[in-house]
């Protein structure tokens, strides 16, 4: 699942190495999660987007939430 | 936390618990064989072999829910494939023995061919994620 977790990490000058003590999971746990490796469980997505002051799909999914369809537009 | 260790789950409390209960296993399984084939005994020597292996998992659990969470999902990845594997090999070599192959033991090999298969899993699905 696609994700802004790297970007908001960065805009924050953290390592992932921070960023996971703040979460409390490993950085290998920060890594995968970044890399779209893993998706996180909902407890620690939950945690994240409180973390960023985000709701949990503003981070994962974002290109669907950012980019919604238009079905008006192709009903006409 | 600095890393996803692979053998994380074996800490310092699993393996004293888990020689203990070979050690258990080993001393009992000799008893046992001095005993009348029809004494009570050797049921309560036998329920105590189950019983410490019971005891062993009980410990292993706890280790793994105390994981990181990407350490944990690939614990539980390796041990659905390793249980999956398990079950084939007991069953298919059951078919094999029925055909003359000779008998294996699994009473004796279950336990560490399944926490072989499980730490090879846990490494190489660990690789995934790295």
């Amino acid at each position: 699942m696609k994700n802004s977790v790297r970007e908001l990490r960065a805009a924050k000058s953290w390592s992932q190495g921070d960023l996971a003590e703040r979460l409390a999971v490993s950085r290998q746990t920060v890594n995968a999660i970044e890399t779209e490796k893993y998706d996180p469980s909902l407890p620690l997505a939950l945690k994240i987007a409180r973390l960023f002051g985000l709701r949990v799909e503003e981070i994962f999914g974002s290109s669907e939430v950012r980019a919604p369809k238009n079905r008006d537009t192709k009903q006409g | 936390m600095s890393a996803v260790r692979p053998f994380r789950c074996f800490d310092s409390r699993v393996i004293v618990v888990a020689l203990g209960v070979a050690a258990w296993l080993i001393a009992s399984a000799g008893l046992s064989r001095m005993l009348d084939p029809a004494s009570p005994a050797r049921v309560l020597l036998a329920l105590g072999q189950a019983g410490s292996l019971a005891a062993l998992l009980l410990v292993i659990r706890r280790s793994i829910t105390q994981m990181d969470e990407l350490a944990r999902h690939i614990h539980y990845q390796a041990l659905a494939v390793v249980a999956a594997m398990m079950v084939t090999a007991i069953a298919g070599w059951a078919f094999l023995e029925r055909a003359g192959l000779p008998r294996i033991e699994w009473s004796i090999y279950a336990a560490p061919a399944f926490t072989l298969a499980w730490a090879a899993l846990v490494m190489l699905i660990a690789r995934r994620y790295e």
